[in-house]
Formats: structure tokens, sequence, C-alpha cells
């Protein structure tokens, strides 16, 4: 084929997804604008979806959960351990998904906390699909790599993210 | 692919729910809607022992003097339930207000519960701003300040300023409803300071007197 | 397949553990301490601005009087209408202002460095991050 359609698809799709990843990792641990840490505010916007009243399991959470938004963003940028990324993505993303659904359900009026802080409520149905439109990606970069093999970034190569 | 991704949210699930305690809270965050009269807001945040063994609270703090906490015993057997009783005193305070009131028990003394008490001041009557200031040496120009009622009709029975060298002149924009105050200094030259009081005939058995300040800086 | 997914997402959730653990290590102090916001200030930042500064006491008046931040002005909640006009006396719409209390759990700064900002609409205010005690121990 001249010009390779699903490597060019894909690259697209693992740009934007992979970039989003990385960009919502990142501003969970450094708040740019205050300069400091953001990992407390992100800490506060899960303590609003009110799941526990107990700190430890949030701060776990609130601290862990960047970094693996963030890993796993650039694994997928670099086209490294893709299976595994797209599995976590997609976890993730579900995990995602029932929170924001199971907050909208119990109606409260909440910051999702998806990019660091962020005053405004957000919208739920909005939000909603935005998470599914990234589901389909997922799904859509998995089956578009499903032929092409590891071989551009292969298990040899350097450690992606660290 | 559908069924591995359920599994492993189910599995993520799983594991940030580890941290339960047998202390069932029925709701940690209340919110309260309030006016200036109501003076304090109060909330009775339930909770049940549903775990195996009772369960002894060690101490019940809030975050600050303006918060009172009350708790009627201290150990909870497995099935009982209790409350904890926050006050809490906002002081003309207005807008929205938050409070924590922080409950440490045996059962998992490390991770203490965090009660969060919400408060919405609904404030009847609003100056925007209370406050208008001029540098020495600006314009001698008037500045406004908007009256604004809300909810609740509030009529001005008289606007006077404690500074004769600054002057203020009300005009009615809807009666009960909206007023302007205009405040005009007769020059800049020296730093100057007006208290102007706006009495009102609101709430009518106590009417209210809201101030606006004045100052050259 | 399946196997080889689950074991590069080991991998990674293992990759994102390290930087996870280093920060979280660090931050651990946080666990009793108010959520951060952006218009805190460290005690170190606000000696640094020095004279610009304008430090407004929100605690009560016998803690006010036992001891405060050097030309602080004590303005709280509970006697908000008596105190403001001799906060705005001192105000300097050129200087910042910075709010403390007595630091730990109190939101008494905060909820006078909102009123400020509110009702006169004062732009440049703060909220001194652990109070009093912080600007002791500095």
């Amino acid at each position: 084929m001249a010009i390779p359609i699903k490597s060019i698809a894909s690259w697209v799709l693992r740009l934007g997804v992979g970039g989003l990843f990385v960009y919502a990792g990142i501003v969970k641990i450094w708040d740019f604008k205050a300069g400091g840490s953001a990992t407390q505010a992100f800490a506060m916007a899960i303590q609003n979806y009110q799941f526990t009243t107990k700190l430890t399991p949030i701060l776990l959470v609130a601290v862990y959960l960047p970094w693996l938004e963030l890993v796993t963003g650039i694994a997928l940028l670099v086209r490294k351990w893709l299976s595994g990324a797209l599995l976590l993505l997609g976890s993730m993303t579900v995990v995602f998904l029932i929170a924001i659904c199971s907050a909208w359900a119990r109606g409260l009026d909440i910051s999702c906390g998806c990019f660091g802080k962020e005053n405004n409520a957000t919208n739920f149905p909005l939000h909603i699909a935005g998470d599914l439109v990234l589901l389909v990606a997922i799904g859509l970069i998995a089956w578009l790599e499903k032929d092409r093999g590891q071989a551009a970034g292969g298990e040899a190569g350097p450690l992606a993210g660290s | 692919m559908l069924m591995r991704t359920i599994f492993a949210a189910s599995l993520l699930l799983a594991f940030a729910s580890a941290g339960f305690a047998d202390l069932h809270w029925d709701k940690p965050i209340q919110e309260f809607k309030c006016t200036p009269d109501d003076k304090h807001a109060e909330a009775h945040y339930t909770f049940k022992n549903t775990g195996t063994t009772a369960v002894t609270i060690k101490s019940v703090k809030t975050s600050c003097g303006c918060t009172t906490a009350h708790l009627d015993k201290k150990v909870y057997q497995p099935g009982e339930t209790g409350e904890v009783v926050a006050t809490y005193s906002f002081h003309g305070a207005t807008g929205s207000l938050r409070k924590l009131v922080t409950v440490e028990s045996d059962d998992h003394p490390s991770e203490p519960t965090i009660l969060d008490l919400r408060v919405f001041v609904h404030e009847p009557f609003e100056l925007k701003p209370a406050l208008v200031y001029w540098r020495t040496g600006d314009a001698a120009e008037a500045k406004s300040v908007q009256l604004l009622a809300n909810g609740y009709a509030v009529k001005i029975k008289n606007v006077s300023s404690s500074n004769p060298r600054i002057s203020a002149t009300l005009q009615t924009l809807k009666p009960g409803e909206e007023y302007l105050v205009s405040v005009k200094p007769t020059d800049t030259t020296q730093k100057e300071a007006a208290e102007i009081s706006v009495l009102t005939d609101f709430p009518p058995e106590s009417p209210r007197v809201y101030t606006i300040h004045a100052r050259i800086k | 397949m399946l196997r080889a997914a689950l074991r590069q997402a080991l991998i990674l959730l293992a990759i994102a553990l390290l930087p996870a653990m280093v920060s979280g290590a660090i931050q651990l102090k946080w666990h009793h301490e108010e959520p951060l916001a952006p218009d805190e200030v460290r005690a170190a930042t606000a000696a640094e601005w020095g004279t610009d500064v304008i430090f407004v006491d929100a605690r009560p008046k016998t803690r006010f009087d036992a001891g405060h931040i050097d030309g602080a002005i004590l303005l709280n909640n509970e006697d908000w209408e008596t105190l403001s006009p001799k906060f705005l006396d001192v105000w300097d719409p050129d200087k910042k202002t910075v709010v403390y209390c007595d630091g730990g759990s109190c939101d008494a700064s905060r909820e006078v460095a909102e009123r400020l900002k509110r009702e006169f609409q004062i732009k440049n205010v703060y909220v001194l991050k652990g109070g009093w005690p912080a600007w002791q121990s500095r």
C-alpha cells in the first residue's frame, strides 16, 4: 500500500489519546499556575466524589493515578508495551466513567478533577460523551495496531517514560 | 477487550474501597442554606457500627473555635447507631463557608473520618462594593455603590456620612429592590475616611444598618 | 495476547509506582494539613515581601493580644463591623494584604480573606499558609 492509512490513523489517535493522558497526568502532579504540587487539589476533587470519608485511600489514588496516566500516556505515544498501555488506559477510562456516572446519579454538583484544579462544575452528559469517545479511540488503536505487531517499539528499547 | 477492562476496573475499584471502616456514616458531607439571622447551623452526622466488634470514638475535633461538635458517648457496639452534632456559629460571615470535623476512632486509628459542614449564608441585602476609595490627587469624581435586595423587599430610610468632606446621595432605582448610593469627596488633596450608614427597614423588628466605607488614600 | 497485555500492564503499573512513591514520601506531611489554594502564601515569601505587606490577624482578640505578627491589624468575623473601619484606615491599595490565623486546621483567615475580596473588592489578598505558628518558626 502506498499510503499506510492504518499507521497514520493509529499515529493520530495515539497522539490524541496519549497526549491527553500525559497532559491530565502532569497537571494533576504539578499546578503550574500556583507553582506547587497539585496533589492536594486532586485529593480534594476525589473527596468530593464522596466514595469514602477516609483520607488514606484518597491520598493513595491522588498520588498514584496522575503518574499512571503520565506513564501509560507516554507508553502509548512511543508504542512501547502497547497492549498493556491500552489495557490500562481503557480500564482507567472505564473507572472514570463509573465515577462520573455515580456522581451524576447521586446529584453531586462537583468538578470532575480530570485536569487539575478546576472551579467549574462538570457538565455530566458532555463529560460522559467525552469518556465514551476516548474508549472508542482506545479500541480503535487496539484494532489498528493488532496486525502491526511490536516491531517499532520492541521490548529491548530504552525504558519509556522513566 | 470489554470483559477485560471491566475486570480490571472492578479490581481497581476493589483496591480503592479496601479502606472502608466499621463505622458507616450516612451523610459525611452536609450542606445548609442560611440567612445571617440564623446565627448558626447545626449538622447531625449519624453513623452505624456495621462491623463485628465494638468501636471507640477517641476524639472529635473541629477546625476552629466557632464550631463545636458533640457526641453522646464513646463506645458503640456492633449494630449500634450514634450521631455527632456539629454546630457552626458564623458570626455575620456570609457566602460559602466550610467547616471540617475530624473523628478519630480505634477501628482505623490512622485514618480519621472527616465530616464536612458546608454553609451558604444568604445575605438579604448586598452592597456592591462596601468600599470606595480614591488616591490623593485623583479626580474628585463620584463613585457609586449598588445596593441590592436579595429575596426580601428592603427599603432604605436614610443614608448619612460621618465626614462632611465626603458626601453620599441616594438614588432609588427600584423601590424595595435596587438603590444606588453616589459617594463624592469635595477634593482628594488629603487622606480622609468616612463611614456612610445606610439605614434600612429590614427586618422590621430590628432594622439593620449597613456601612459603606469611603477612603482617600 | 492477554498474558502479554497483563504483563505489560504490570510493568507500566510498577514504573508509575516509583515516582508516585517518591512524590508520596515527600508529601506525607500533608496528611494533617488543609488543602493548598492558589491565593495561599508561605511565611518565607511573605517575609520577603517586607514592607509591601499589611498583615491581618483573623483570630479572636484574646489570641491577638497574646501575640501577633509585628504591625498586624486585628480583623475577625466576630467583630467585623467595629474592626473593619480600623483595618481600612491602615489598608493601602498598593500593598498586599496577608491574612493569618492559628494555622493547622484553622480557617478564620480564609473566611476573612474571602470577605475582604467579596465585600470590599480588595485585590492582592493572600492567606498565610500555616498561620501564626508558621510565621514564628520561619
